[in-house]
């Protein structure tokens, strides 16, 4: 029973560089990707939708006048925007009308509708020539949400 | 009062040890256990933490695990009559 079993003296084995990942994506695992991509904002939509609904979050219009009433009440004469806006959101999650976790994905995490291709399928690599490796090759790519890039990248 | 309905879809193995202690914590310890939680802030802070392996819903009212089950019962496929009495 030569070469049979989990350590056969197969060519990645053997060979220095040959990949066993291929590089692309096929169509359906990249329908599949977008799906579950979909399902993270439905899941932080009906989060953020029911806590707005019980009184436990401000809606969006309102989250932004509150932000920026917080904003104006806490400026400083030389207070930058950003910071006003980060207290403004403090404040809030302070006075329970707001959860950092979803804040956070908000402003930071695209929705997969607003993604370009090349961020859902490819992930940024310094080590790689053209700094883009397929996205599977990121450890459980199936199971976490890696969406945005470094910055200038 | 309202209840997340949250339901395992995926399961935490390989990933880190603080995912399956979210997922313990919200009672999720196989896949497709639903659990139903009231909405709080704190739940939806815990959801976020587990968002990529649960499915959500808000609710109305938050089902007995009874009625889970009978929920997931398929038909049983046969239906008994009988005579009409006289």
């Amino acid at each position: 029973m030569l070469g049979l079993g989990a350590f056969r003296p197969t060519a990645p084995l053997f060979g220095g560089l040959l990949w066993k990942i291929p590089w692309r994506l096929s169509r359906p695992q990249k329908l599949r990707h977008r799906r579950r991509l979909r399902r993270v904002d439905t899941v932080v939509a009906t989060l953020e939708r029911a806590l707005v609904r019980n009184g436990l979050a401000k809606g969006e219009a309102e989250s932004t006048t509150a932000a920026a009433a917080a904003a104006n009440a806490n400026a400083k004469p030389k207070g930058a925007a950003k910071k006003g806006k980060k207290e403004a959101e403090l404040s809030l999650v302070r006075k329970g009308l707001s959860t950092h976790a979803i804040e956070r994905w908000k402003t930071e995490m695209p929705s997969e509708a607003e993604m370009v291709p090349k961020d859902k399928y490819t992930i940024f690599d310094r080590k790689v020539r053209g700094y883009r490796k397929t996205i599977r090759k990121l450890p459980k790519w199936t199971r976490v949400s890696q969406r945005i890039n470094p910055p200038g990248f | 009062m309202a209840y997340f309905r949250i339901t395992l879809i995926r399961s935490a193995i390989g990933l880190p040890e603080k995912t399956h202690g979210t997922l313990r914590a919200l009672g999720l310890r196989k896949r497709m256990r639903t659990v139903f939680h009231p909405v709080s802030q704190d739940v939806a802070g815990q959801i976020m933490k587990v968002k990529e392996l649960v499915d959500v819903q808000e609710v109305e009212r938050a089902l007995t695990k009874a009625e889970v089950k009978a929920l997931r019962q398929p038909q049983r496929g046969f239906w008994l009559e009988y005579r009409p009495a006289r």
